[in-house]
């Protein structure tokens, strides 16, 4: 797994020591204050977010929002960490994000074409340069399988952008933009929107304004 | 336009809106009996969770099973949202639940209203098979009469191929007696 200098400086490396726990020992959940016990998903476990350790704007919740887009879109806000589900009536289902470097190349609309179940993680070619020793390939299920359980990929004109929302094993980059990915949800969050967003689901990624704040930079 | 600065607003905002006596920059529209109509601001409703309530039903189990094409099947992705729901309801036994069953894949309305009732009837079997009272449950087709977009792509059919779960406390004309 890669790391972000974040996740030495608030976890201290506890992030980095479970992933390489076989599964019982992950389900016991370790001492650490991100994380409260572990779910049992489709057969595959991952670690239940503490949302009591979460600040309450990361949070899914219903808001109003003003939009031109129609109900039933997915709406990514990488620069305010924030992606929107349109319902009717200017509100909207909000889930807080973390933005990775691949999050913020790209913008306009798009469309979920696939969607999957503990995505195998084939880390891209950049990546792997910026981050020396990551693995080929880490498959679906696996404890430090960075995407976590669920992955939506946005197309165009039936070409795969390269764009995913997916999950994490870091909740506490929710909310920041980080050095790796794309746009990650907390595993409650990205499993919640999956089961709300239909194959052929309308997105549109919003510019990313602006330099980002605080990437943290592990390559 | 400054999501960061107005979803800071939200508990910060009333207290400065008292302080200010409502001159607070930036959130002049604020209104003590709703919340103002800016982007990021709580739903009506939504400001406080609790519970059992249908605003918890809404944000943490979801009311809507999709379906494919011209399909009244259920398949895995539908079944893991209706258990949620049979989870829900079986917990909160006060409600009731109208299955709004929608259809626009088929050549006319009255296929498509035959295929909104089977997939609605489809929901039904289901959480009633998971433990969900019958009499707490009726199923409606509605067809084309609420669809979320019409149009002819994809973008618009995969969001009105569905069955909503509607929580009510009492039940509606088009229950059965």
């Amino acid at each position: 797994m890669f790391l972000t200098r974040r996740s030495l400086l608030v976890s201290a490396g506890a992030a980095a020591a479970v992933t390489a726990l076989p599964l019982p020992v992950l389900a016991q959940g370790t001492a650490s204050k991100w994380f409260t016990g572990a779910i049992v998903d489709t057969g595959y476990v991952y670690r239940r977010t503490n949302f009591n350790a979460i600040e309450p704007q990361w949070k899914r919740q219903m808001v109003k929002y003003f939009s031109s887009e129609p109900a039933g879109t997915i709406v990514i806000d990488t620069r305010n960490h924030f992606l929107y589900w349109i319902w009717e009536n200017n509100t909207a289902l909000r889930y807080g994000v973390g933005v990775g470097k691949e999050g913020f190349q790209w913008f306009g609309h798009a469309r979920v074409d696939r969607k999957a179940l503990w995505p195998r993680w084939v880390p891209p070619a950049a990546m792997r340069k910026r981050v020396p020793g990551l693995p080929l390939k880490v498959e679906g299920g696996a404890a430090d399988n960075p995407l976590g359980p669920r992955a939506l990929y946005l197309y165009r004109d039936n070409r795969d952008l390269g764009y995913r929302i997916h999950g994490t094993l870091e909740p506490w980059s929710i909310g920041n933009d980080v050095s790796s990915g794309c746009i990650r949800m907390f595993p409650e969050d990205v499993i919640d929107l999956y089961q709300r967003t239909p194959k052929g689901t309308r997105a549109l990624v919003l510019e990313h304004l602006g330099a980002p704040a605080n990437v943290v930079n592990a390559g | 336009m400054n999501f960061i600065q107005l979803s800071g607003c939200r508990t910060g905002c009333l207290v400065l809106a008292l302080s200010l006596a409502g001159f607070a920059a930036g959130c002049t529209t604020i209104n003590f009996a709703n919340t103002p109509d800016v982007t990021n601001a709580p739903a009506p409703g939504f400001e406080t969770v609790l519970p059992g309530s249908e605003e918890d039903f809404i944000i943490n189990v979801g009311r809507r099973t999709y379906f494919a094409k011209g399909s009244a099947t259920l398949d895995a992705t539908a079944k893991r949202t209706l258990d949620a729901q049979a989870v829900w309801l079986s917990a909160n036994r006060g409600w009731l639940a109208k299955l709004q069953g929608h259809a626009d894949d088929l050549g006319s309305v009255e296929a498509d209203r035959g295929l909104s009732q089977r997939r609605a009837d489809a929901v039904m079997t289901y959480l009633v098979a998971k433990g969900v009272e019958p009499s707490r449950l009726w199923a409606k087709g509605y067809a084309r009469d609420r669809l979320v977009r019409d149009c002819a792509d994809i973008e618009c059919k995969a969001q009105n191929r569905r069955v909503v779960s509607n929580l009510r406390t009492e039940k509606d004309d088009s229950a059965p007696n």
